[in-house]
């Protein structure tokens, strides 16, 4: 019973996440369509029947048509999940692990392409590279740092002195 | 004749010590990557393409290649050993390869599954040589009329077959063509979505949208499989080579898995995954014994693997002669071609018709490399299987930094690729493949440019696009492709209706 109240959850969670995402396509493609409309058009003329425009103004309405089929689709199976689960909003229990993990590592991306403007490619990597294995579980400091030390040097040697790039 | 001097010089340039050191590099890279789950060719590739920058241009297709192979066969060792599938197309491997592995088996599925794949892609290789000559010569001949129907019709063609439904495959090549009109527009001269930002008015970097949607999607959407270490595996697993007597009993399948490997590989953006599934229920329904399948019969595991490797032969027509990837890794390819200076399209068998023959010859190498690699060298790739991701993730993410930045020297494209990190992984947990998000960037100005050389010839007339049969050919198979997915969502719907299923896809 409890794993098909859980299942009946995990579709409704899902079912909810779709609709989400099928509005924000849809708002997307209202966006291009908004901002290509208002774009100044220049002096440069148009040889033809396709301007500038053309194929951006062609693919926004296709992106609000077939996000609005996909929507309709998903707001059916949300229907059909909060009848199932009896209620129409999941209680809230996100994949908090995972959300945290995936956040440190968007957060310690960009850290390190920030740092590559003012620390040497050696120590931003070595740094990117000693917390993003502590992030993903490893305990042991020997070789955490170790590992982080030797890559950063091999990634060093390979790309800064034999491949010259001017990172 | 004509095919065979081209191809013997290409072989003469894939045979150069370099371009061999690097096909079988490639090649052991591929079969090591393929074999973790959660790390795909069309990845790897990325993270390698920051190395090939300094190389020539055929070195560097040549390791590219190598990879593209290696995972192919790489992918059937998960599969087969842990039941969970390096690659996606590898999952049929799992039916038939496991059990054969659970019953004390596991060199001989491993043994089969090497010669499924060595067999399956020298067919495929076979295919490929034989057919882009011949195609590349009538795709010179297209009009910017043909080659914008082409263009149209593959994008079509992709979402009509990539996994999920053909709305989600639609929205993704529409988004991909949208994102390719970023920049300055090369006729009216108007910046179109640049924001004001300077960096975009020359349009995304492609390069960067790559390393992003492939390879920071990827580590961000795996992270579930960090930890995921077996403790199944050992290295004592020896292959086991199946004696030719076994394979003169199993040659349907072989023939099966290799005719439907390149031909369906040959469809832009299908890839390897729906066809070894198809070539599994084709040999099972056609063998003597299909009630030993998926107990653990060598045909189960001879097919998908033949399929699998047979897919990169097919893949190579359609990029070699259209410039239209089969399947993300040749989309990667594809790339990788630009940023070497070598435009792909109906044009690359006559202006760099060396680079095309050496990349099919070196198909033909890597191919034999995966062979010997997978036969002498298993016990390295096995070892893989018991690498934990956490020490590679991070790697994978200096690679991207490296990938993006080294294509234009500067920060912005690694921004780029941050963003369509985070565009893909959303795509990506919906269950829109991003592929179909890359194919729209790679055909989206191709058939811009077209549509608008077409009109201009045609001053201005639609009708230039039904003017000939192929033309009107090419647009019927277009509609009929959209037909038969409202006709299918029609008939799903019905039986929704019923009751039978739980889930809307439209």
């Amino acid at each position: 019973m409890a794993n098909a109240a859980d299942s009946a959850q995990h579709l409704l969670r899902e079912a909810i996440r779709d609709v989400a995402f099928g509005l924000a396509l849809i708002g997307g493609g209202g966006f291009a369509l908004y901002w290509i409309a208002t774009t100044p058009r220049g002096f440069g003329g148009t040889s033809g029947p396709v301007g500038f425009d053309t194929v951006p103004i062609v693919c926004s309405v296709l992106l609000m048509v077939l996000s609005a089929v996909y929507l309709a689709g998903r707001i059916l199976a949300l229907v059909a999940a909060a009848r199932v689960a009896g209620r129409w909003l999941p209680p809230l229990r996100a994949p908090l692990a995972l959300s945290w993990q995936r956040l440190a590592t968007l957060l310690a991306l960009i850290l390190y392409v920030l740092a590559l403007r003012h620390v040497p490619f050696w120590a931003a990597t070595f740094g990117l590279l000693a917390v993003m294995f502590t992030v993903y579980g490893q305990r042991s400091p020997v070789a955490v740092l170790g590992i982080a030390a030797a890559g950063s040097a091999v990634l060093t040697a390979l790309f800064i002195h034999a491949l010259r790039l001017p990172i | 004749m004509t095919m065979l001097e081209p191809l013997i010089g290409g072989f003469a340039d894939a045979l150069q010590p370099m371009n061999l050191l690097m096909t079988v590099t490639g090649t052991a890279l591929g079969i090591a990557v393929g074999a973790l789950p959660g790390l795909s060719s069309p990845m790897a590739i990325i993270v390698l393409l920051p190395l090939t920058y300094g190389m020539e241009t055929l070195p560097a297709l040549l390791l590219l290649m190598g990879v593209y192979v290696g995972t192919k066969l790489g992918g059937s060792y998960s599969a087969i050993l842990l039941r969970t599938p390096g690659t996606p197309a590898g999952a049929c491997t799992a039916l038939d390869g496991h059990p054969m592995a659970r019953r004390g088996e596991a060199g001989l599925a491993l043994g089969y599954a090497t010669m499924g794949s060595t067999l399956g892609g020298l067919f495929g290789w076979l295919i490929a040589v034989s057919f882009v000559p011949l195609i590349a010569a009538i795709a010179l001949r297209s009009g910017p009329a043909d080659i914008a129907l082409i263009g149209v019709a593959g994008l079509v063609m992709v979402s009509a077959f990539v996994r999920g439904s053909m709305v989600k495959g639609l929205i993704g090549v529409t988004l991909g063509v949208l994102i390719s009109t970023i920049g300055l527009d090369p006729e009216a001269g108007v910046a179109r979505y640049t924001f004001g930002v300077l960096d975009l008015m020359s349009g995304i970097p492609f390069a960067a949208a790559l390393v992003g949607l492939f390879g920071l999607t990827v580590v961000l959407s795996d992270l579930t499989l960090i930890g995921d270490r077996s403790h199944l595996v050992t290295r004592k697993v020896r292959i086991a080579l199946p004696g030719a007597r076994d394979l003169a009993r199993y040659w349907q399948s072989i023939a099966i898995g290799g005719t439907y490997g390149t031909t369906i590989g040959a469809i832009p953006g299908v890839g390897a995954e729906g066809a070894t599934w198809l070539a599994y229920a084709t040999a099972r329904r056609r063998s003597k014994t299909p009630e030993k399948f998926g107990d653990g019969a060598p045909e189960g595991v001879l097919a998908p693997e033949a399929t699998n490797n047979a897919t990169t032969g097919g893949t190579m027509i359609p990029m070699m002669t259209l410039g239209i990837p089969g399947d993300g890794s040749t989309a990667v390819m594809l790339g990788a071609l630009l940023l070497h200076g070598v435009t792909p399209g109906v044009t690359m068998m006559r202006d760099n018709g060396d680079i095309v023959w050496g990349i099919l010859a070196g198909l033909g190498v890597a191919t034999l490399a995966m062979f010997v690699l997978g036969w002498k060298a298993i016990g390295i790739f096995i070892a893989v299987l018991q690498q934990d991701r956490s020490w590679l993730f991070p790697f994978v993410l200096v690679l991207v930094t490296i990938g993006a930045f080294a294509t234009t020297n500067t920060f912005f494209p690694v921004w780029v690729a941050i963003v369509f990190g985070i565009v893909g992984l959303a795509f990506e947990s919906r269950g829109f493949p991003v592929v179909t998000i890359v194919l729209g960037i790679i055909l989206g100005p191709v058939i811009e440019i077209n549509l608008r050389l077409a009109l201009s010839l045609s001053n201005g007339q639609w009708s230039t696009f039904v003017a000939t049969w192929p033309r009107v050919a090419l647009l019927a198979l277009v509609l009929l492709l959209i037909a038969l997915e409202i006709y299918r969502a029609v008939k799903t719907g019905k039986v929704d209706k019923t009751g039978r299923a739980t889930e809307t896809q439209p």
